[in-house]
């Protein structure tokens, strides 16, 4: 009884085959610190735009190592096959491998 | 920079999850004590020590490799749990007897928790070999789908 639905449902299923709208698409719905609904579109992710990929899983849910809490997503985000982070950034000397998975909101993705 | 920073912000925390925080409290203060207990009674008994080689730590990208027995792995733990501070986490037993590939090694990675960036040792992340998200007093599953970190010394290289 308490548990809350999604604000809204994922338009793309586990499995389905999406592409990567193009960076002008994206661009347009950032704000000013290249989010959506919180959820950053990192430099990375800029070199899969136009290209095709499966939906690995819908993430609903995301627990905060941090906080040590779960949180149920505002909107849907997606993780697709084998896109993975590559852990450089310019804000430490040494590469993260940790690997995580990049999280695509779902304005930033469109049907095949 | 990275996604992880805003995880909090990109939702609401699911009130039936939230509602069980004490008693998750509880039980991991339980578990660690059955931890230490079960740990001692292996030590009496027969437990299986794993050897620490030379081959165990050449380890690297490519590799396949195969994840060792439960027991074993387990009859090498600390009392918290883990091995050169890598917690062997209760998701990770169904890996083991499996053969993987060596997607990674993991030499530095970005601690959520403490956030900040640490330096590791002879630790490998397997291709396929990812969290399920399942925990225990948790209603819902978290979705990120991250790699487990494996301890190399839990793993046999396969030629």
């Amino acid at each position: 009884m308490f548990r809350s639905k999604p604000e809204r449902e994922p338009r793309f299923p586990q499995g389905e085959r999406i592409s990567v709208r193009t960076r002008k698409e994206i661009e347009a719905g950032l704000d000013a610190l290249n989010k959506r609904d919180h959820c950053l579109m990192t430099e990375q992710m800029w070199d899969y735009c136009g290209q095709h990929f499966r939906v690995m899983k819908v993430v609903r849910h995301l627990f905060d190592e941090r906080k040590n809490k779960l949180y149920q997503s505002h909107s849907p985000l997606y993780i697709l096959e084998n896109l993975i982070c590559h852990g450089r950034t310019n804000i430490f000397p040494h590469q993260c491998d940790r690997s995580c998975y990049l999280l695509w909101h779902e304005d930033w993705l469109d049907n095949v | 920079m990275c996604q992880l920073k805003d995880l909090d912000k990109m939702g609401t925390l699911s009130r039936a999850d939230a509602s069980l925080e004490g008693v998750r409290e509880g039980l991991k203060k339980i578990r660690r004590a059955a931890f230490t207990l079960r740990k001692h009674m292996l030590a009496r008994g027969a437990a299986v020590s794993i050897p620490v080689n030379r081959e165990n730590r050449a380890i690297g990208p490519e590799d396949r490799v195969k994840v060792r027995s439960r027991d074993e792995i387990l009859s090498a733990l600390d009392d918290e749990g883990k091995r050169g501070g890598c917690k062997f986490m209760r998701g990770m037993s169904e890996h083991c007897g499996k053969t993987y590939r060596v997607l990674k090694n993991v030499d530095f990675f970005f601690d959520e928790a403490r956030q900040k960036m640490v330096k590791t040792k002879d630790l490998v992340i397997l291709e396929g070999a990812t969290c399920s998200g399942q925990q225990r007093l948790y209603f819902n599953r978290c979705d990120r789908n991250c790699f487990f970190f494996w301890h190399k010394e839990w793993l046999e290289r396969i030629d």
